[in-house]
């Protein structure tokens, strides 16, 4: 991210596909990732991803730097992947996600310390999709890209207190889906 | 410190090492002496947000998606006409009345002639008292019929553009 210049991103503001193309191979990484998880469907990843590279290319002059420019691209990411799902949103998926975190739930029971990339991935789905989507930002952008509070709240333009409370609520309802496992161990 | 008041703490700042170390090293008193939030506390680490560090991460075919990306944004830069289906619909709908206008126009003149022929016969006595004599009758006719005609058409004209002007 720090090797792309000034000049690059004044180019590519102006319209230049090659400048812009710079910043799109140094972000694709993190933007398909952060999309992935708010949108929390690997068949929707590439269509949002392209959504975003597109809303870049065309707010890039609306950019002032005043922020990084990292920041400033995990705004549109985490904007224009909230709009996909709020459009998207599956209710049949819910029940489904449920579901498969409580038939995880007694796996754990059983193996606890060996859980597989695959199992992993299937709980992740399944707590990420109890959230709401600004719940679900916060989440991603915490524990996922470890990114401090105060650099989530730049990011979204809320408050500290704001995030905090989220991050709260997120976890009070993934911690309602995955009782039985705490029931356990308390 | 009582339990009531880390657990907020317990839930946020604290597995995500948003505290002061002060603050911090307050809560790791209080969880050596309380078995409960120690609980609480291994549970949220546990259950709520080591699941998330063993996240995989996903790679998108780059060439392709970036493909895709210049494909949409020659479209957007092409006149806007060739890719907005509202300004196309106009541009036909103009194509459609500058082909009519010909016959609209002289559906109009004859129109408006018999109208005025109908008119000068039944309303004026001048024009009626002339009709009489048959030369100077057919003369005057063709005289009003010709100054309608070379004006309707003029008017005709504008009203296409009217048109034009309204839907653009
Ligand atoms: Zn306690």
């Amino acid at each position: 991210m720090q090797d792309i210049t000034r000049d690059i991103i004044i180019r590519a503001s102006k319209g230049e596909v090659d400048a812009f193309e710079v910043i799109y191979r140094k972000c694709l990484d993190f933007v398909s990732n952060v999309a992935f998880r708010i949108v929390n469907t690997t068949e929707d990843t590439e269509e949002v991803t392209q959504e975003v590279f597109l809303n870049i290319f065309r707010q890039l002059n609306h950019f002032r730097f005043e922020s990084s420019l990292k920041t400033w691209i995990y705004r549109i990411t985490v904007n224009t992947a909230i709009n996909y799902s709020k459009k998207e949103s599956r209710h049949n998926y819910e029940m489904a996600g449920y579901m498969e975190v409580s038939a995880l739930v007694n796996t754990d029971k059983t193996a606890p310390d060996k859980i597989s990339e695959e199992s992993n991935e299937k709980i992740i789905a399944a707590l990420l999709n109890a959230l709401t989507p600004d719940q679900r930002a916060c989440i991603v952008l915490r524990s996922i890209e470890g990114l401090s509070y105060q650099e989530i709240a730049d990011t979204l333009k809320i408050p500290v207190n704001t995030v905090r409370s989220r991050i709260k609520r997120a976890r009070e309802t993934m911690l309602a889906i995955r009782k039985e496992v705490i029931n356990n161990e308390l | 410190m009582n339990c009531e008041d880390i657990r907020e703490s317990l839930l946020t700042d604290y597995p995500d090492g948003q505290l002061t170390a002060e603050r911090e090293e307050d809560i790791n008193q209080h969880l050596s002496a309380c078995v409960q939030c120690r609980k609480f506390s291994d549970a949220v680490c546990r259950s709520l947000v080591e699941p998330f560090k063993g996240a995989k991460k996903i790679s998108l075919p780059q060439d392709k998606v970036w493909r895709n990306i210049t494909q949409r944004i020659k479209e957007e830069q092409a006149p806007a006409h060739l890719s907005n289906p509202f300004v196309e619909m106009i541009l036909r709908a103009r194509e459609a009345i500058t082909i009519i206008k010909p016959a609209f126009a002289l559906l109009a003149i004859t129109v408006i002639t018999l109208i005025a022929m109908g008119y000068f016969n039944t309303r004026n006595p001048e024009v009626a008292d002339i009709s009489g004599s048959s030369e100077s009758d057919a003369q005057y006719i063709r005289y009003v019929a010709d100054e309608l005609s070379v004006n309707q058409s003029d008017d005709t004209v504008d009203y296409g553009t009217d048109i034009e002007n309204y839907f653009l």
